[in-house]
This record gives structure tokens, sequence and C-alpha cells, in this order.
């Protein structure tokens, strides 16, 4: 039931006289805020109604939430909600891990997976860089330092390709220089950040008193040494102190501004009531590790460059086509090296040609008369240039060889052919007398000469008196039977044989030697021997006659008769025995040239 | 639960603040800090009935005639270590002169007197009246020794107590 409000009195009554007056003004008001007093007794009525009151917050609830929401960086409303949230889901967890687990699953499997990538970009990365910096000169410097310095390797690329890097973030009370929360980077060690804290605010206090600042003044940051930093933003009620690796841009104070800001819009009833309990700031760590921060230096790997897998391939076929080059040029080398092992004078031991040479060197001994090795090679279309012939020099016995060495060093004349066979020099033509004598005193002293047949050798008129003495032998004068008369058909071959004695007269003249002929009469064989001896005679003397009566020496001849005894031809028929009625011709000297 | 709290120590120079602390603390900085900036932090932790107290000890560079105490090392001090030295009168005197001026201004807080070098009780100046004295006055002086280490966790632990749990 609604409690019953009585109507209230603007003042209490002062005097018994007003009473009346009074009385009447509650008429006056009863008549009219008789409508207000109602609807003002129904906003009390739901006022007072726990159930009702929960019903009207239910409906404003959602947009006075959202309405806070869209103000934006004011967190009062997260930082009011997370404990009831925090405990309402730890409780759950607590009761059914179920429920749970498996409204977070279709967040939780990208998350995993997007971290697992994360990771593995950032592994390869890392093992990128690590390659770029063991293999580099830098890298070798870091090595050395990480040597010196008793730092890891992976810390000191760490150090050098940090443009900076927040290692530490302090948050400090005020008023007791108290440490409330400090967030530490991964892999940074820790330092006793409650002393550090104590004596950054002293620090504050000295340089302030000891330069006669302004309160608000602070120390707003100290560099120690090569890369360290402290960096100080300070508020009314707590500070931060961010220590930094490196140099950070002037954009992060503002960065640790609006953390510090934040800090004293969430925490400020706290920082107030500090009472040593820093428990309470442990939800700060969110909020600090914000303001971590990096930079790295960006190394960007040089680009793949297909110039320089052109420029390999290239150099590779190059070499390929070198090899191949080189693989050819040296089977046609050996090949000639087979050439000049069958050629006569040549003796190859080696071929070589080194590695990177273009240069082939042969080892050996060669003949004096043997071809010219760079003939050779041009022959066999090679570039004598490459050539480079280390051939000592020996004497063949080849014939060839032999033969030319002898042609070589006794310079035959015009005519005169000169073999070997078997070392035996064979000597043939014609040739004057004193070189005939050059040959037999030398030719046995050549190298390979093993015997010298001048057999074939004839003197100047020698050959012209062996042919004339060639055709007198086969010449015949021819007779009828029983008659030493020379027949007049006989006249052209008789005038050929004086030619023939002229010429052989004078050519054994010219020899220094003394022509001499047998002029021979034959019979056939009709009659008896003494008479055909005779008639021989005859006939032997008369062609003798006839030949002196020609103009030739009587004192050439030597007439003589053989009779039947010796006949040309068989005696069985008329035409045979023709043959054998006749005059033949034998040169008895000169011997020269002698008839094989 | 974990509380920190700031303590600093006053008291003439020499007097023994600093040998005081020494054995007992953990330091990461030297003493020369206190000649150049004035300070020292060091850290005290000690239980004091179930609670954890991280003391931060601001070992302040002595008051002497050169020097005057550096009044802003001491705002949002916690409590305060009062440290006379027993063969010298004057240090006590001085200690509780500084006491009295700490408390009047907006950094009072609850603080325990220790006299100092009780190894050389042979030639204190301090007697044990004027201890007595101090007694009726409100003061439970502690006797400590730097030396032998005498009275210093007992002095640690009463301030805790007196910061932790104030009489009322």
């Amino acid at each position: 039931m609604p409690e019953s409000i009585p109507p209230r009195d603007p003042k209490p009554p002062r005097k018994a006289a007003a009473a009346e007056d009074d009385g009447g003004l509650a008429e006056l008001r009863e008549i009219l805020f008789h409508a207000e007093r109602d609807e003002l007794l129904a906003l009390r009525e739901r006022v007072h109604d726990f159930g009702q009151r929960a019903h009207d917050v239910s409906e404003v609830l959602p947009e006075a939430v959202r309405l806070r929401a869209e103000e934006g960086a004011d967190e009062q409303l997260t930082e009011a909600l997370r404990p009831t949230v925090e405990r309402t889901l730890k409780e759950s967890v607590e009761r059914d891990p179920q429920v749970v687990a498996e409204a977070l699953f279709p967040a939780m499997g990208p998350s995993i997976r997007r971290a697992i990538t994360e990771y593995f970009r950032t592994l390869v990365q890392s093992f990128d860089q690590a390659m770029q910096h063991s293999f580099s000169i830098q890298g070798i410097r870091w090595r050395m330092e990480a040597f010196r310095t008793g730092k890891s390797f992976s810390e000191v690329t760490l150090l050098h390709s940090l443009v900076y890097r927040v290692e530490q973030v302090l948050l400090i009370h005020r008023q007791t220089s108290l440490l409330l929360h400090r967030v530490v980077a991964p892999e940074i060690a820790a330092m006793d950040a409650d002393m550090m804290s104590g004596l950054m605010s002293a620090l504050q206090d000295y340089a302030r008193d000891s330069l006669h600042a302004e309160k608000s003044d602070a120390l707003e940051s100290f560099r120690v040494g090569e890369s360290l930093n402290c960096w100080v933003e300070q508020g009314p009620k707590a500070m931060l102190v961010a220590v930094i690796r490196g140099d950070a841009p002037q954009a992060y104070r503002v960065k640790l501004r609006e953390v510090l800001e934040r800090v004293h819009a969430i925490y400020g009833r706290r920082l107030d009531q500090f009472n040593g309990d820093v428990s309470a700031f442990d939800p700060a760590a969110d909020l600090l590790a914000e303001s971590f921060a990096s930079q790295r230096r960006q190394y960007t790997m040089p680009p793949p460059r297909p110039y320089f897998t052109w420029s390999l391939a290239t150099v590779a076929a190059v070499f390929l086509v070198w090899r191949l080059f080189l693989g050819v040029q040296d089977w046609r080398w050996e090949r000639f090296v087979d050439v000049l092992r069958e050629q006569p004078g040549y003796t190859i031991t080696s071929l070589h040609r080194g590695w990177f040479s273009r240069y082939y060197e042969l080892r050996g001994m060669r003949d004096p008369q043997s071809e010219d090795p760079f003939v050779l090679l041009e022959k066999q279309g090679l570039n004598p240039a490459l050539a480079d012939f280390q051939l000592g020099r020996y004497y063949s016995l080849d014939d060839a060889l032999v033969a030319k060495r002898a042609r070589a060093l006794l310079a035959p004349p015009p005519g005169v052919t000169i073999v070997a066979e078997g070392g035996v020099l064979r000597v043939r033509g014609e040739a004057q007398a004193d070189w005939i004598r050059l040959l037999e005193t030398r030719a046995p002293m050549i190298a390979g000469v093993r015997a010298v047949d001048t057999g074939g050798l004839l003197l100047p008129g020698q050959s012209e008196f062996v042919r004339a003495r060639g055709q007198l032998a086969g010449a015949r004068i021819l007779f009828n039977e029983g008659s030493a008369e020379i027949r007049p058909d006989q006249r052209e071959p008789f005038d050929a044989v004086a030619a023939e004695l002229r010429t052989l007269d004078q050519l054994a003249h010219e020899m220094g030697d003394e022509l001499s002929v047998e002029v021979v009469g034959h019979t056939d064989s009709t009659g008896p021997d003494s008479a055909n001896q005779r008639l021989g005679q005859y006939r032997a003397a008369r062609v003798m006659q006839s030949l002196v009566r020609a103009g030739l020496r009587v004192s050439i001849f030597q007439p003589r008769s053989v009779g039947s005894s010796q006949p040309l031809a068989g005696e069985d028929s008329e035409a045979e025995r023709q043959i054998n009625r006749c005059v033949t011709f034998r040169v008895v000297r000169p011997a020269a040239g002698a008839q094989p | 639960m974990e509380y920190k709290k700031k303590i600093c120590m006053l008291g003439s120079f020499s007097v023994g603040k600093t040998s005081l602390v020494r054995r007992y603390v953990q330091s990461i900085f030297d003493d020369k800090y206190l000649t150049t900036v004035g300070v020292k932090v060091d850290k005290k932790q000690i239980q004091s009935g179930g609670d954890s107290v991280v003391m931060m000890l601001w070992d302040i560079y002595g008051e002497d005639d050169f020097q005057k105490l550096r009044m802003s090392y001491l705002r949002g001090a916690n409590g305060y270590l009062l440290v006379a030295d027993g063969t010298r009168r004057a240090t006590l005197e001085k200690a509780l002169e500084i006491n009295d001026r700490v408390q009047a201004g907006p950094d009072a807080a609850p603080a325990v007197l220790v006299v100092n070098k009780a190894d050389l009780a042979a030639d204190w100046e301090v007697t044990p009246e004027m201890l007595e004295g101090l007694r009726t006055r409100g003061w439970k002086p502690l006797e400590s020794s730097a030396k032998t280490g005498q009275g210093v966790e007992d002095a640690f632990r009463a301030l805790a107590e007196m910061m932790l749990r104030p009489k009322q």
C-alpha cells in the first residue's frame, strides 16, 4: 500500500491568528492543485515500487549504455562493469566450462590460426634477418660485439636493428613516490623498479630544488649512455616513466600523456585514497601495456635479380660451349697425332693441353727430312698457332726418308732418280762422271744407306749409244740364195745401218773409246758347211765394203762368218730360209751401259 | 595483503642511519648517492600480522650545520625512523626536533625512535633517565646497534605495526 502523503505546509504556523487563513489556503490549494497532487502521488508510488523501478531502468538501460559508448574516450563504464563481468565469467567457467568454450569456439580457431601464422611469419623474417646479418660484414662485426660483451648474437642483432623500443613502463604514485605498477617488455631483464621509482622521484625533486624550478616543472627526460632514455610524464597524481632503448619519436610522448590521462580518469579516486595497497592498480597493466611501442629499422631484402640468374646461366652456357669446343678440338688434335705417327720420320710420345689453355704441346722426335709438321697441321685444318712442338731430331731408317736424305745430300743432276729399297740406294739416270764419283764416295756414308746400286746410271751419251746399239742389233741385210750381192730392195735397211753406225762411232769417240763392230755373215742350211762358211764370209765382207764405201772407217769392222751354224730362224720353209740368208751386227766396244 | 610504504630515515649527520640498514636491505644504489643527491632509496620487506610490507627506505642525508633537511624528500612519507646516536646527546635532541618539524607539516606520519650504537653503551651520553622521560611522553625508544644488528628488525616491525594498525 502506498503511503498517504499529508499535504505539506510550506511554512509552519507562526501565529494562532493565522490558523484560520491557513485552513482557507489548504482548501484553496486542494481546489487548485487537486490534479497535480494525484499525479505526484502516482509518481511517488512508482519511485518506491522496486519492481516498477527495475522495469523503468530496464527500459532506458540499453539506450543509456549505447549513449555512453558513443561518447567515446571515457572508459568509466567499462571500468565499472569490468569486475562484475569478470566475476560472472569466472563463475560461469567454474560452474560449466563447456558453455564458455562453446561460445568462444568460433573465435578461437581463427585467432589461433592467425597467431600461428604470425609466429611463423616473424620466425621466417627473423631467420631471414639473421641470415642477412650472419653473412655480412656488419654481421661479423655484431658477432664480435656479442663475443666482446657476452650478449647473445640475437640480442645484439635486435639492439642494432631497433630504432627504439620501450622496455619498461613504470606507474609511480606522485605523493609517495611508490611504484604502483610496472610492465616490462618480453625478454628484458627486469631491474628493481621499486627502488628505481623512489630514486626517480627523488631525482625529480632534486632537479627541481637545485635549479629552483617551478613546482609544476619536471625532469622530463634523461639519457644514459648511447641508447638508453628515460621519459617522464607527470600527472597531478601519478607519473609514468618509460625506459626506452633508442630514440623514440616525439609522437610517443603524446601517447604517454594519453595513457596517463586515462589512468587518472579511471583510477583517480584510488590514487587519492592510496594507502600502500598496490594490488588496486593491477588492472592498469593492460592500459600501461598500450604504451609499449617499438620501431624496427626496415631491412629490405634486395629483390630477386633476374639479370643475375641470366648472367649465371650465360656464364654456364658459355662454359659449356667452351668445354664442348675444347672437347672437339682435343679430338681433332688426337687425330692429328695419329696422322703424325703414320708419317715417316715422326715419333710422338705425348699430346698435352693445360686445363685452361688453348695450346697443345706435342712431344717426341722428328727426322729433319720428314714433312713439315705445320704443313701437315694446315692439311688437317688445325690452327698452327696453337701448336707447341717439342720435337727432338733423329735420323729415320725409313726408305723414303733415306732416299730423301740422299737426294738432299747428293744433289743429283736432272734425270737421275734415287730410290732406297731396304737400305740399298738405287741410282738411275744419266750423270757426269764427276758426280758419279762423288756418289760412289759419299752415298755409303749417308745414315740409313747400306749399299749403293749404280747399275742404272749412265754417262751422258751412253743412253743414245745404247739405243743405237739396240737398233743395230736388230738390223738385217738380206741376200738371195747363194749370192753375196746386196739386193736393191735392201738399200733402205743398209742406209739405216750406216746411219746408226755413224752415230755409234761418233758417240764412242765422245766417250773416249774406240768403236768395234762385228759384221756377221749368215747362210741357210742348203749346201755344204764349208761352202756356207765361205758364203757367209763373202756376205760379211761385201757389206763391210759397202759401208766403208758409204764413209765409215774400215778399222771399226771385224767381219766374220758363222755359216749356217747360228740360224736366226728354222729351215722349214723358204721364208724361214730367207731370214737365215743375212748379215747382222754386234757392237763389241765400248761396253759402257752394257746390256743387262 | 601486500602494502608498499615510504619510510624516511631521519637524524643528524653520522648517527649511523646508513649503517643501520645496510645489512638488512636490498640495495642497488651506491652510498655516494647520499652525498650527491642527498638521498638513497633502499628496500626492506617484512611480514607484519599476516601482511607483507614493502618498505621503501629513503635514507636521507643527515642534517647538520651545513645542510638542512630537504623537506621535499619527505613528501608522502608513511612513516619515519628517527635515529639518534647514544654517545651524543645532541643527536637525540636533534631527532626530536626534526620530528616536531615533520609532524607539524603536511607529511605527518607515525615515527619510531631508535637510539643507535648500543654496542658502545659505556660511552653513552644518553642516560636511561632520559629514555624513561621519553617513554612518559609517549615514545617507545628502541636501542639498536648497526654493529651487532640489535634492535634493527624490531624497529622496522614496530614501524610497520604503527602504519598498518594505527591506535586511535
